[in-house]
């Protein structure tokens, strides 16, 4: 059994602690309070002065002002800024930025041996613009997070050296990285196709089918011979994607690996060919798709039906062949493309 | 018949002949998707254009113009000798679809509003309601018009009355029933007159009223009266037999001419022809030139042989824009050709005129005398005489005229052709064709003559010369011509010329 004298001082020291506690938390709030007022004030003042900067060049007394603000508020005024502007004004605010000695500490932070110092130095060059020496290495860095937010500086910066990095990072093992990389080569556009053309025959199935959703949603024709050759890749997956890429080119070629694949073996080849075929408007082909609406395959027929809606009136006609034909699951899925079709947008 | 009652039979119609759409459109589909596949047979291909023509005069006389139009492009693809643009075959029969899928225009509204038999243009009273009330005990539908501006109203309305009853005792009534008369089409009108305004009859019967019944007989009588007339107005319609394998063409064919007051029977086909024309009893034949078995023309050419039936007005109604057929038909006796599609009113009017020229179009009293044959032969007033000394030409003429139901004089020289045109003559002529140089006597004396003689103020008279100088024609004209024609010319057009003159 406890001794009361014991449990008094317990308690004692309780209440002592539970005080403590109290004031420690009104001062902590009380000085909070007082930071968000001044924080407040200190972007009051400099919001002007930086929006001032991507109309002209700063006077003395206006930068010496941004520079009494603080980093926090500097940061805070640039990332409030910096995503509303682009071109020579974004360059502008760079410039900045590099005069204040954000640039600097934001390289620096990129040399960081913890991961999340680096990701923050990143994503600072990344909304100044600036980093030119120290970004293209974190495309190899350890972290993930941090070789997606480099992939996303990339897009302002696409020399032939980084679209090649940014190429090999198809192949990344993360796909939050490889997503980044994806949307960086579509932003960046005609540019890197000649590099992803090259790179795509040199990966693994994963970055080749990475490559090639890039390749779906860019049309030029140096992508048709490389998804060409990748339709008769091994794998179904790789094969599909090729597909879908065709599907973005058109052209002979396109249209004739396009008809072969409709027959392919694995049923997300056959739908990702008739959706291509489809997406190509491609009409000659549409009494070639009349068989692919009795496939086994739901899917297979549902592009192949999608596909005959898509290609106007002849696929119309094909579609109605198929509506009064024996097969009652090809006449289902054309009877559901033609309501499609007829009824309300 | 009102627009709106009439939209709505044609939708009832369009419903019930869907199956027929459905299997033309069907064939159209089975050519195209064998025109992708790049297989499109001989059978398949005759098979699709002979829906298609159907489809031209069924889809315009149901109102859907463009479809009528697609269907009539498709047709020509299908018969011209190269092979038919696929992309075009795929989208006209897409395109088919959805129009027929849409329906004809005013399909959606099933509402009619009913039709009254009578309007009574009389001031509301116990006597006009006493007759009103004995006429709804009759079954007849009425209404109670106190103005003239009501009653135009009316008649602008969807149920307008078949027969207007115009009260005397209304101010201004003659020039309510003149007004009446000169309606297009028509308004049938009676009179109530009192007793004492008999010598107002003659008035009356000018003024087009059917008939004048005395205000102060019974209500029962007057309904009983009324009854009569309205028989009268149904037994009036004239009638025509239209022959098309297109039942659905068939079935507009019957409602649009209805809705203007023309009696159509229809047959699908020509198998039982002549047995329907004796049971019919027609004033006129409208036919379809492509038909399964004996073809339109063929059964012209042997209606115009007959003894009986041969002087019937025949109007070809066809999709088939082609010269040659239609050469082939006017030289096979054709009055007029018509091409799907037509609108109803133009079709009506286009028969209409043509039973007028043909005399056929009388006052209900007209039933007796349907079934006698013509013999205009023999009758001192002919439609046309001709005064030219080329028998080659006349003999052209004539067989015009006679193919066309119009009656014809032929003069080798002018002597006998004024002796008979004179006014104490034993000719009378409704249009002259006239040639300039006569072996006897110059042409321009000719008309002088007739001129003179008052002949051409009762009969229009065309030149019909190869002397065509402007000189020339306006002496012709001013004399009293009413058309220049010059040699060489084609016949169809001095059939037309003929025909304005003759309603002139």
């Amino acid at each position: 059994m406890i001794p009361a004298d014991i449990l008094r001082i317990v308690a004692v020291g309780e209440l002592l602690l539970a005080v403590a506690l109290g004031v420690t938390l009104l001062i902590a709030a009380s000085w909070r309070a007082r930071s968000d007022r001044r924080q407040r004030a200190d972007m009051a003042r400099g919001r002007p002065i930086m929006i001032a900067t991507v109309a002209r060049d700063l006077t003395a007394s206006e930068v010496a002002a941004l520079e009494r603000l603080g980093r926090r508020t500097q940061v805070r005024l640039l990332a409030e800024i910096a995503p509303s502007l682009s071109g020579e004004r974004r360059a502008r605010l760079g410039a900045v930025a590099v005069r204040l000695g954000i640039a600097r500490s934001a390289e620096s932070a990129c040399r960081s041996r913890r991961w999340w110092r680096r990701l923050q130095g990143a994503r600072l060059l990344t909304l100044i613009g600036a980093g030119d020496e120290v970004m293209p290495a974190l495309l190899g860095d350890g972290h993930p997070l941090v070789r997606a937010q480099a992939a996303e500086w990339a897009s302002d910066h696409p020399t032939a050296a980084t679209l090649r990095l940014l190429v090999a990072l198809l192949d990344d093992p993360h796909r939050i990285a490889r997503f980044a990389v994806q949307d960086t080569l579509l932003r960046v556009g005609h540019p890197a196709i000649g590099v992803l053309a090259e790179g795509l025959l040199r990966m693994s199935a994963r970055g080749i089918e990475a490559g090639l959703a890039v390749a779906s949603r860019v049309v030029d024709p140096r992508l048709i011979p490389i998804a060409a050759a990748l339709a008769e890749h091994d794998l179904g997956d790789v094969r599909a994607a090729a597909a879908r890429a065709l599907g973005a080119q058109g052209g002979e070629v396109a249209v004739q690996v396009l008809t072969r694949l409709i027959e392919d073996e694995d049923p997300r080849v056959r739908a990702a060919a008739a959706a291509s075929l489809g997406r190509l408007e491609h009409w000659p082909s549409a009494t070639r798709l009349l068989p692919l609406l009795s496939d086994p395959s739901w899917s297979v027929r549902r592009e192949s039906a999608l596909a005959l809606r898509a290609m106007g009136a002849p696929g119309a006609v094909i579609l109605r062949t198929a509506l009064t034909g024996e097969d009652r699951f090809a006449a289902d899925i054309a009877a559901q493309a033609l309501a499609l079709r007829l009824g309300p947008a | 018949m009102t627009g709106r009652e009439l939209a709505a039979e044609l939708a009832a119609l369009w419903t019930q002949h869907h199956a027929d759409t459905d299997s033309r459109l069907a064939a159209i589909d089975a050519a195209a998707a064998a025109l992708l596949a790049g297989g499109l047979d001989a059978a398949r291909r005759e098979s699709a254009r002979v829906a298609a023509h159907k489809l031209t005069g069924a889809l315009g006389t149901y109102g859907m113009a463009e479809g009528s139009r697609l269907a009539m492009e498709l047709e020509d693809l299908l018969r011209a000798a190269e092979a038919p643009p696929v992309l075009r075959v795929a989208e006209i029969a897409t395109r088919l679809r959805e129009i027929v899928a849409s329906g004809p225009p005013g399909a959606t509204s099933g509402v009619t509003e009913p039709r009254l038999d009578v309007a009574f243009a009389t001031a509301p009273g116990p006597g006009t309601r006493a007759v009103v009330e004995a006429a709804e005990r009759a079954g007849i539908a009425c209404a109670v018009l106190a103005s003239p501006d009501e009653l135009e109203r009316h008649l602008a309305s969807a149920g307008r009355a078949r027969l207007v009853v115009a009260d005397t005792a209304m101010a201004r009534w003659e020039d309510l029933l003149a007004g009446l008369a000169m309606r297009q089409p028509a308004v049938p009108t009676v009179v109530l007159a009192a007793r004492d305004a008999l010598p107002d009859r003659a008035l009356m019967s000018r003024l087009g009223a059917r008939r004048a019944i005395p205000r102060d007989l019974p209500p029962d009588a007057v309904a009983a009266a009324l009854r009569e007339v309205l028989a009268e107005i149904e037994m009036g319609e004239p009638r025509i037999l239209a022959v098309d394998d297109d039942p659905l063409m068939l079935s507009a064919l019957t409602r649009v001419l209805a809705a203007n007051g023309i009696q159509a029977t229809t047959a699908p086909d020509a198998t039982r022809f002549w047995a329907m024309l004796e049971q019919v009893a027609p004033d006129a034949l409208v036919l379809d030139v492509e038909m399964p078995g004996i073809d339109g023309i063929d059964l012209c050419r042997a209606l115009r042989a007959h003894l009986r039936w041969g002087h019937l007005p025949v109007l070809f109604l066809t999709s088939l824009a082609d010269a040659e057929v239609e050469r082939r038909a006017f030289a096979a006796g054709a009055d007029d050709y018509l091409r799907k599609p037509i609108s109803a009113d133009d079709l009506a009017s286009r028969i209409r005129n043509r039973l007028l020229r043909a005399g056929r179009l009388r006052d209900g009293s007209r039933r007796a005398g349907r079934a006698a044959p013509a013999a205009r032969e023999a009758a001192t007033t002919v439609d046309v005489a001709m005064i030219d000394d080329d028998p080659t030409l006349t003999a052209l003429v004539s067989h015009a005229l006679g193919t066309r139901g119009l009656t014809s004089r032929i003069f080798g020289d002018a002597t006998s052709a004024l002796a008979s045109l004179a006014p104490a003559g034993d000719l009378g002529a409704r249009v002259l064709l006239l040639d300039v140089d006569l072996p006897d006597l110059d042409g321009l004396a000719v008309l002088r003559r007739l001129a003179e003689s008052g002949v051409t103020s009762m009969t229009r008279t065309i030149m019909l010369t190869v002397r065509a100088s402007e000189r020339e024609i306006l002496e012709a004209l001013e004399l009293g011509a009413v058309d220049h024609v010059a040699k060489p010319f084609s016949v169809p057009i001095l059939m037309q010329r003929i025909r304005l003159a003759l309603i002139r």
